[in-house]
């Protein structure tokens, strides 16, 4: 008894040994050495991603893998999409399928991975030069690429420091600023990573002009004749502050009726009730909710439904919790000229659509 | 006994060792193949070059992209997944022998629920990945612990410590599904799903070499209670006759294997069925004796998880979870033994 256990001792200690020596093959010493090798065959340089990691970029990228929908939908807006060699698998679900006019490849792409999660071997099997990821993806498998020499590039949309930036669901202390400075951050460093600098500047710009021009027609109307709008999801869901719509809302003159929960969260039609919006307004591919509204007897005697200020966002608004270029540019000046249409009276939204869509995607929009 | 035992031993020990063969030859062919699989193109020679390279000073043909991938990617949740596959499978085979029953798994005494609602809460609050670990570790002992207390109080017999498994494992999901209903829907939620299913893509390997010595100490402990774990399965009356601590031991056990299990969970999430199907295969290939069973329920359960890995990691260009997987292919085969009554018990 004491002799076998004596020996399965042994066993279990040379067991130990040799899945040492194994994971030892894991170690860093082969990493650093062929990271030079990946290094020297390209000139790069260094920048800070959003989540304020140091990334270094090769000068010529031409290969990306993009598995966030924001930032593909600004390298599509940058007419970057040639670099393209993987895009998420459920862009078409987050994006909308307009994506796929601005860009027919778009569909004979690799889909490595999706919003949240990765496939390491998929990515590098693409032999990307950069990929762009999101906040969602677990650090591991952004480590994992580093290791096999890929650059990995974080995009949030929204400004803050380390600790939240890393969090997801982000306390936003003044979320105007941080989604502002995020986009033009986020824009700056799609356009610096794609060669499309130009463009780049000239989005941003778009951006701030339009802007200008909401804030400008805005000052005729008084604080207290700002309507009252109510945003309405699928399964009673609304966007409370903190998120990007809560922005658009007061940026155009709405006072957002969730203002007081944060985040996406579900409400009851009582609560609804007791806010009692002037104005309710639905995403397009929401567009179902309105009649449920529409039918639903609870909702009769909510000033929006009795007046029936029932509205569907158009498609380019993409009031969404993060913003765009486009719900910045083209958004926030729809949402305000439909509250207010005579102080925006003069102001010619279908001619900055149309220029939009020509200038950026690069296409005609279409309803 | 012994000379019972003894008698039966030397009868089977040749095809034993037979069997014992074939297993390792099984185990080391499924490696070799689980290196050479993967969305990313490394040709098998390639492979071969780049694992022996230290040994054999062969020419550096092979891009360093290759290397890292197989050195750095595969190689670490390989090691991982037959880790894991052989922990479940082991502390599976104890819990039905001293629970003496075959519904009996690793989880029985509410470790994948603890550990659930650990990683869970780390996911909601931290999302760090030592976080999760950590927390998934600490809430399984916690609720094996809870398990523990319940049946102390009762008559702390078997049969208490599978109902106490029941009642705690049952609070952590309700807790679970709490944790659920809280967290951000498009943002928390898929990660906590993501995460219940078990999966290695996201692997961390330093973690997990840390680990790895724990394994090795636990599976140890069960392996020199081999004999006892054979008379412990006879039941309590009988074991007591035989001069055993019936008790004491029982603790020791159920404590290795709670934490083989809580550290098998905190590092790939709770995949079911491993630790329920492997030990009645092993049963059938080698019967109820732990001396024969411990070895090939390690064999087996690497093995088994580790195709079962490569399924996940191959099959779709995005990962699959694991637990997924190993129902899925577990069901009927749990199923087919059932039918052709080959789950003797």
């Amino acid at each position: 008894m004491m002799k076998k256990n004596k020996r399965a001792i042994a066993i279990l200690f040379l067991c130990t040994f040799l899945l040492m020596i194994l994971m030892s093959g894991c170690g860093k010493e082969n990493g650093s050495a062929d990271k030079e090798s990946v290094k020297t065959d390209k000139q790069t340089y260094t920048i800070v991603d959003q989540l304020g990691r140091n990334v270094e970029i090769p000068n010529n990228v031409n290969k990306i893998v993009c598995l966030q929908h924001h930032t593909l939908d600004i390298i599509l807006e940058l007419q970057a999409q040639d670099k393209l060699v993987g895009v998420l698998s459920e862009w078409e679900t987050l994006l909308g399928s307009y994506a796929a006019d601005v860009f027919p490849g778009i569909r004979k792409l690799g889909y490595p991975g999706t919003i949240s999660s990765l496939n390491v071997e998929s990515v590098a099997n693409l032999k990307p030069d950069v990929v762009i990821v999101s906040n969602q993806i677990p650090e591991e498998s952004i480590n994992q690429l580093e290791k096999l020499g890929i650059p990995v590039v974080t995009i949030t949309l929204y400004v803050a420091d380390k600790e939240q930036a890393s969090t997801i669901h982000p306390d936003l202390v003044n979320p105007d600023e941080a989604y502002t400075e995020g986009l033009k951050q986020a824009v700056t460093l799609i356009g610096q990573i794609t060669g499309k600098k130009e463009k780049a500047a000239e989005l941003w710009n778009y951006v701030v002009t339009n802007r200008a021009i909401v804030s400008q027609h805005l000052d005729k109307i008084p604080e207290k004749d700002r309507i009252k709008v109510y945003m309405a999801n699928e399964k009673m869901n609304t966007y409370g502050t903190g998120k990007y719509v809560g922005v658009a809302m007061a940026k155009a003159g709405a006072r957002n009726v969730a203002e007081t929960i944060k985040g996406y969260k579900q409400v009851t039609v009582e609560q609804v009730a007791q806010w009692n919006p002037q104005v309710i307004f639905v995403q397009s591919r929401n567009a179902s909710v309105l009649n449920e509204i529409k039918n639903n007897k609870a909702w009769a005697e909510i000033d929006a439904v009795k007046k029936g200020k029932l509205i569907i966002a158009p498609d380019y608004t993409k009031p969404w919790g993060n913003p765009t270029p486009e719900s910045m540019a083209l958004g926030e000046i729809w949402l305000a000229k439909t509250l207010y249409p005579e102080a925006f009276k003069e102001v010619d939204l279908d001619k900055m659509v149309q220029y939009f869509y020509k200038n950026f995607y690069g296409i005609d929009y279409k309803e | 006994m012994y000379e019972i035992s003894k008698v039966n031993e030397i009868k089977s020990s040749k095809s034993y060792k037979l069997l014992w063969l074939i297993l390792s030859a099984l185990v080391v062919a499924v490696f070799l193949l689980s290196l050479t699989v993967g969305k990313y193109q490394v040709g098998t020679f390639e492979v071969c070059q780049i694992l022996f390279q230290k040994i054999v000073p062969f020419e550096r043909t092979w891009s360093p992209l290759a290397e890292n991938m197989i050195l750095q990617v595969r190689l670490p949740r390989i090691l991982a997944a037959m880790v894991v596959g052989a922990a479940l499978a082991v502390s599976g085979a104890v819990f039905q022998g001293i629970f003496r029953n075959p519904l009996a798994s690793p989880y029985t005494l509410g470790v994948s629920n603890g550990a659930g609602f650990g990683a869970a809460l780390a996911i909601l609050m931290f999302n760090s990945s030592y976080a999760i670990q950590s927390f998934a570790m600490l809430f399984s002992l916690v609720a094996v612990g809870l398990t523990f207390l319940l049946s102390y109080k009762a008559k702390n017999s078997t049969i208490t410590l599978v109902l106490g498994g029941i009642i705690v494992g049952s609070l952590f999901s309700a807790l679970i599904s709490l944790i659920k209903f809280v967290a951000d829907p498009f943002e928390k939620l898929p990660a906590i799903v993501f995460w219940l299913m078990g999966s290695l893509a996201s692997l961390n390997v330093d973690l997990f070499k840390t680990s790895l010595l724990f394994f090795i100490f636990f599976i140890g402990i069960i392996w020199l209670y081999r004999w006892r774990l054979n008379v412990l399965s006879l039941g309590d009356e009988e074991a007591k006759s035989f001069g055993v601590d019936v008790r004491r031991d029982r603790i020791i056990i159920i404590i290795c294997c709670s934490f083989l299990t809580a550290a098998a969970v905190s590092i790939s999430g709770i995949i079911g069925w491993v630790g329920l199907v492997i030990p009645h295969i092993g049963r059938m290939l080698v019967g109820p004796d732990f001396r024969k069973l411990l070895p090939v329920c390690i064999l087996l359960g690497s093995a088994y998880l580790l195709l079962i890995d490569d399924l996940c990691r191959t099959l779709m260009t995005v990962e699959i979870p694991l637990g997924v997987i190993t129902a899925i292919v577990g069901t009927p085969l749990f199923a087919y033994f059932m039918l052709s009554e080959k789950v003797n018990w």
